[in-house]
């Protein structure tokens, strides 16, 4: 996806066709975020418990009784409130957390935090969060219970939801942040996503799998998945095994992307600007990239998102890429003349994705200074988290096995290994260009 | 064989005119969004009052 609309148009005749399926994931999304907000409520609860301990374990001072604890926290609440309306403090303070009567009595005699609040802290250890139930539930229910016909069409609709997400979070940014992070975004696209196009062309012809499935898998395991197979494909006169082929390869790599790159970058102590470097690197796919960056930490999805846009923005490239180097050198070199006139503002106008434009209006309202602290959570924090969650529900509902089942063949192997060889190199050179360069202020 | 690679072209031009109109879809209800949020109909408390607490 730089769009994953595919098999769905947005016309009013479909909207019968689409509703059930856009309602089902407009529910699992609800219940997820839901699951986020019962989760936030008891990881305070669990953070407020350790506070209560500290200095009982550390300095063996006893539990004050529960009206203490309460007095002892509206006291400073209203001392805090004080300081702001005295102009002192500039931020207002929020009302203070407080555990209620018997959590706190168990909490007095245990010693230890509720079980309720010690399983929220671990969903956190986990990244058990909106994102992976969604990806993970979904994909279970598709391939278990499967989804009746009357939903199929509606979550495939569904998945585009991320897009308004996309260009809402433009307002977290300046054009300093776009434009520096852009630009190394710019650098790593170039090395990293043309190159795997260019490697894979090469290997491919010197491996004699055909122009047809190489040029496929070229520009979808290099530049953006889905949509750059299905705009080179007609270039490259693909047969409709090889689009499949290159698809299954796609949606494969994509998968196992998603679900193992937070662990994996856990383990390897990225920090979230890092990781989002990586996963707008080596991931294929829209959906699959900012679900794998949402799922790190807001940090990596400010920065995953500038390199998306760079990236998806190179489709056009590719698809002129793709005609040089199937179509237009070849006959060149057999001495044709193939006839066909190439305009690259053509090619340009038609295949570039244009809700990016969105995203940079957005960072040019907030440069001019239109959206406050408050617009800023609202767009980018919040409808963001509606958005996405009800287009990782048709993300989720949509990792079909059979489809995965459908990548083999000799161009596999070349777009596996290019894939997974571009995700190794994308990696160590975003750990080694640092965290600082990617961060989004 | 034709046949099925003039299938895959309208396809695949179909695609992208759906993903224009979704494009274009995307971008009305992000203005949409936007401007609701700076005229306060989606306040602060938006979020919060759509969950159970």
């Amino acid at each position: 996806m730089a769009g994953g609309g595919i098999g769905v148009s947005y016309s009013l005749q479909e909207i019968p066709k689409i509703l059930p399926g856009l309602i089902l994931c407009i529910v699992l999304g609800w219940m997820a975020l839901q699951w986020d907000a019962s989760m936030g409520e008891l990881r305070k609860g669990f953070r407020e418990s350790q506070a209560i301990l500290k200095p009982h374990l550390e300095l063996g001072k006893p539990i004050a009784p529960y009206e203490d604890y309460v007095k002892s926290k509206e006291d400073n609440y209203k001392g805090a409130l004080t300081l702001y309306q005295l102009g002192i403090e500039k931020v207002k303070p929020s009302k203070p957390y407080m555990l209620e009567k018997g959590d706190y009595e168990r909490l007095s005699v245990d010693k230890e935090p509720a079980f309720m609040f010690r399983f929220a802290e671990r969903t956190v250890q986990f990244q058990l969060t909106y994102v992976a139930i969604l990806l993970l539930g979904g994909m279970l229910i598709r391939n278990t219970v499967g989804i009746p016909k009357i939903f199929q069409a509606g979550t495939i609709a569904a998945r585009p939801i991320i897009k308004p997400g996309i260009i809402l979070l433009g307002a977290y940014y300046m054009w300093s942040d776009v434009l520096r992070v852009g630009a190394i975004g710019l650098v790593l696209v170039v090395t990293f996503v043309m190159g795997t196009q260019i490697l894979i062309s090469i290997w491919g012809k010197r491996s004699n799998v055909d122009d047809g499935l190489n040029g496929v898998m070229g520009s979808g395991v290099g530049v953006c998945g889905v949509s750059a197979a299905v705009a080179v494909a007609p270039v490259v006169n693909a047969k409709p095994r090889d689009f499949f082929y290159a698809i299954g390869t796609i949606l494969l790599f994509g998968t196992l992307c998603l679900f193992t790159f937070p662990y994996i970058g856990k383990a390897l102590g990225m920090e979230e600007p890092v990781f989002g470097a990586w996963v707008g690197t080596a991931i294929l796919n829209t959906a699959q990239l900012v679900a794998a960056a949402t799922w790190y930490g807001h940090g990596s999805l400010l920065t995953a998102n500038i390199i998306n846009i760079v990236r998806v923005g190179f489709i056009p490239i590719c698809v002129l890429w793709a005609i040089w180097y199937f179509v237009v050198r070849p006959a060149r070199q057999a001495g044709i003349e193939t006839g066909q006139k190439v305009s690259a503002l053509e090619v340009i106008k038609e295949k570039f994705p244009i809700f990016v434009l969105g995203f940079f209006a957005m960072v040019t309202l907030n440069q001019l200074g239109v959206f406050s602290p408050v617009h800023k959570d609202i767009l980018g924090r919040d409808l963001l988290r509606i958005f996405f969650a009800i287009g990782f529900a048709g993300v989720g509902l949509n990792i079909a096995f059979e489809d995965l089942k459908k990548a083999g063949g000799k161009a596999f192997v070349i777009g596996f290994s290019a894939a997974t060889l571009k995700a190794v190199l994308g990696a160590i050179a975003v750990i080694a260009i640092g965290s600082e360069a990617f961060r989004v202020k | 064989m034709a046949e099925a690679n003039k299938e895959l072209e309208a396809k695949a031009k179909a695609t992208f005119s759906a993903e224009r109109k979704e494009d274009i879809v995307v971008l009305v209800i992000s203005a949409i969004v936007a401007l609701l949020v700076l005229a306060g109909a989606m306040g602060p408390n938006f979020y919060s009052s759509l969950f159970f607490k």
